[in-house]
């Protein structure tokens, strides 16, 4: 088992040597690395967005060399879109600012690959990276227009999950835009509704398409329960994310970004939570996992092997994951660690404390 | 200018999403020279080059 830890400055293989976990080989050094998926064809695919030179996808086939594929470009603006932040009254950017989010086709179409994008754009290819199209069902939803920023100046996807069951249907998640369902492959698309939030004026708490969740993680084997980790706090939906309930009680706090789901066990989950929203930090400087084993009603929290004081790691949105077994999972922080438990969160070592900030851990067969 | 480069990139397809962005325009963080001249026009790139000008297109000292 492989986990790749994408960062600023490069991709990097962990391995499991004997009894340890290290650095085994770092690719494309000097670059960020945004997101990272292995295909149900074998190969690797990694999204870089290079400093100056815009966003770019390159695969590897096994035992292979990367090599340059296509990438997501978004069609050119029309001259009389009326496209506009309702934050900033900006003009949207019809332009790829980030490739989010990697994330394979359902089973019987092995060469399919889908792409969450800042500004908001989702993306698929049906040639294995060869070619990208934008879903414009998605993007020319009016709704769309109301989509907002939150970390970065414009909305993203971050989430892409396909329902194992039903390769027509897609969950995504946006932040800023709520999450989206679509049963038919991406022609229609219905926000998911029960998330709450507190940012936006008295009467808007529920508004679905102004819902900020920060990562969506379904039970691969129960796929109807997903997890989401929101900006106000925790929601767990048990219908495929078509309706989201609030979990209120989560030590030591309901903040975060990042959630890992069991992939067998539908009770099961982790997060990372932090302070907000003025600091993000962990609370009292002590870096913990909380885990649910009961569906949400009590959490337990966890920080063996953590740093206990003066921890300013935080774990972003897509740097917690479990692998197959429901056993290993790995968190990467923005402040350059990486940790790895073999115990179902219980206890962690860390692997390295000196790594670029971290932008996302992903097992790998 | 847009000529130009149009002109290069047919030689060398795949610099082109380095250096212009999805709109087409020169990317935010990538810089094009005229002889000593910064290009005026970065969205069309509608600047007049003289046939012997030597063109440059480089990182910006920005971003990254």
């Amino acid at each position: 088992m492989t986990l790749l830890v994408g960062t600023r400055k490069g991709l990097f293989s962990i391995e499991r040597d004997r009894d340890r976990w290290q650095i085994d080989t770092v690719d494309f050094l000097g670059e960020s690395v945004t997101a990272a998926v292995v295909g149900r064809d074998g190969a690797t695919y990694a999204a870089l967005g290079t400093g100056h030179f815009g966003s770019h996808i390159w695969r590897r086939e096994p035992g292979g060399q990367f090599a340059e594929v296509g990438a997501p470009t978004y069609p050119e603006r029309p001259a009389d879109a009326t496209d506009v932040s309702p934050m900033t009254q900006q003009p949207w950017p019809w332009t790829v600012q980030m490739l989010w989010t990697l994330e394979n086709g359902p089973a019987e179409r092995p060469d399919e690959l889908w792409c969450g994008t800042v500004p908001g754009g989702l993306f698929r290819s049906s040639d294995r990276g060869g070619s990208w199209e934008l879903v414009r069902s998605l993007w020319d939803m009016p709704e769309r227009t109301q989509w907002f920023g939150g970390g970065y100046d414009w909305p993203g996807i971050h989430s892409i999950s396909i329902d194992p069951r039903r390769p027509d249907t897609l969950l995504i998640g946006i932040s800023c835009g709520g999450a989206w369902i679509t049963e038919d492959a991406g022609a229609t698309w219905s926000a998911t509704r029960g998330m709450r939030n507190e940012y936006m004026p008295p009467g808007e708490e529920y508004t679905t398409i102004v819902q900020d969740p920060h990562r969506l993680a379904r039970c691969a084997a129960a796929p109807d329960i997903v997890w989401n980790q929101h900006h106000n706090g925790c929601f767990r939906s048990a219908d495929g994310g078509r309706n989201w309930t609030e979990i209120t009680e989560r030590p030591p706090s309901v903040f975060g970004f990042a959630v890992a789901a069991h992939p067998s066990n539908p009770q099961t989950a982790w997060f990372a939570p932090a302070i907000k929203d003025e600091m993000r930090v962990p609370v009292d400087g002590r870096l913990v996992v909380s885990r649910t084993t009961d569906g949400g009603a009590s959490f337990e929290v966890f920080g063996d092997g953590l740093p206990h004081e003066h921890s300013y790691d935080l774990i972003y949105r897509h740097s917690l994951d479990v692998d197959s077994t429901g056993d290993v999972l790995a968190m990467g922080s923005t402040t350059g660690s990486l940790w790895i438990s073999e115990d179902g969160g219980e206890q962690w070592t860390t692997v390295s404390n000196n790594l670029p900030p971290v932008h996302f851990t992903r097992f790998v067969a | 200018m847009a000529e130009c480069l149009a002109a290069y990139f047919e030689q060398q397809p795949q610099v082109r999403t380095y250096v212009l962005d999805d709109q087409a325009s020169v990317r935010r963080h990538v810089v094009v020279f005229v002889g000593s001249d910064q290009l005026r026009d970065p969205v069309h790139q509608s600047d007049v080059v003289n046939p012997t000008a030597e063109i440059t297109v480089m990182q910006a000292l920005s971003g990254g």
